[in-house]
């Protein structure tokens, strides 16, 4: 039966065989000048594809409420919560942006750059959920506000067509993040506590 | 990134250690197309910390950390295709082909036995592999040599237990 310290020879070999089959320099300057993707190259496609899909159902929104004409929401309160939406997504995207473009330093040691990682991903990840919860409650609320309309939002039918609202989207917007940022976040957390062990 | 900016240093040092690159993808990847993925994103991650590269340890033990901490800590999204052998695995073959093959044998059951370890243990193993000392495998991990000891003798244990497994199985 082999031990791990037979293994060291044939992995000493792996070494020459790759050496023999080495890239040339002007194939690493290739690769280097090729735009490979980074973790934050990844998590930056997720939330463009993210900002596409808030555009259609904003449109998709707006079209509903044009052709069923909803009594009692004027076009002021609409286009007052659209407004809310539009620049607290702007500053959203701007801010999580910036926290996944440092979710990776590869030159920390293994444990601390985990760490950092597994921090700022959970931080990216509880960031969305309470946007999704909050957001659309919030603007709704501000609109009608400003519009001194807020019996309406007050009215316990209003109340539960935003709760139910709200439900319908957070489940697959929760389900989305178990299977983007989550899973990602589930293995650096295995990584992290097999070290810490 | 100009071709003219790249720093014919930081090319020469890519170009001489680009194995410890190679054995880090052969060790994390199942798939050519994956392994040249990760290549590219090493040595990415390479040129932008090149210019914090301080000095203070030798410059393999460095691109080591770097090689590892990409490949374990990176976002890759899985792929749902069958997996291919391991290149370092069918390079094993081609290094011992038909000399020894007991020993060839022998080294399939080990490879198998470390692709199943964890992400953690497998960078353990490549750096005891890479005869780096306890302390350098510690620097690059992150976790005292002490704590490096203690790991190396439970998957040294987790191994043997493997591969006795997989012989009795075939007995």
């Amino acid at each position: 039966m082999m031990e791990l310290d037979e293994l060291k020879n044939a992995w000493r070999k792996l070494g020459e065989i790759q050496n023999e089959n080495a890239l040339s320099a002007e194939e690493i300057v290739r690769l280097v000048q090729a735009r490979a993707v980074s973790t934050a190259g990844r998590f930056g496609r997720f939330m463009l594809v993210e900002l596409l899909v808030s555009v259609v159902v904003l449109v998709l929104f707006w079209w509903v409420f044009k052709t069923y004409r909803f009594p009692d929401i004027s076009v002021e309160m609409m286009q007052g919560i659209y407004a809310f939406l539009i620049v607290l997504g702007a500053v959203f995207y701007a801010l999580q942006y910036r926290s996944v473009k440092r979710v990776q330093n590869a030159a920390l040691d293994l444990r601390t750059s985990l760490r950092e990682a597994a921090t700022t991903t959970r931080r990216v990840i509880s960031s969305y959920r309470v946007l999704m919860i909050l957001s659309p409650t919030i603007g709704v609320l501000l609109s009608f506000w400003s519009t001194n309309r807020l019996d309406i939002f007050f009215h316990p039918l209003f109340l539960l067509v935003l709760a139910a609202f709200t439900l319908l989207y957070y489940f697959p917007c929760n389900w989305y993040l178990k299977r983007t940022y989550g899973k990602h976040y589930e293995e650096l957390m295995a990584c992290l506590n097999e070290l810490e062990e | 990134m100009a071709k003219t900016q790249i720093d014919q240093e930081f090319i020469q040092l890519v170009t001489e250690n680009q194995g410890i690159i190679h054995k880090v993808c052969g060790m994390y990847c199942n798939t050519q197309q994956d392994r040249d993925d990760l290549f590219q994103e090493v040595v990415l991650q390479i040129w932008r910390s090149y210019g914090s590269f301080k000095g203070n340890s030798k410059i393999t033990t460095w691109m080591y950390r770097i090689a590892l901490n990409t490949a374990i800590s990176g976002f890759r999204k899985k792929k749902r295709r069958p997996q291919e052998q391991s290149i370092s695995l069918a390079e094993f073959q081609l290094a011992d082909s038909p000399v020894d093959v007991e020993f060839e044998e022998k080294l399939k059951v080990m490879y198998t036995a470390i692709n199943q370890l964890n992400k953690v243990e497998k960078a353990i193993v490549m750096l005891y592999l890479e005869e780096q000392s306890y302390e350098e495998i510690a620097e690059v991990v992150g976790i005292t040599p002490t704590n490096v000891g203690v790991k190396l003798h439970r998957i040294k244990n987790k191994l043997s237990k493997m591969v006795k497994k997989r012989y009795d199985g075939v007995r």
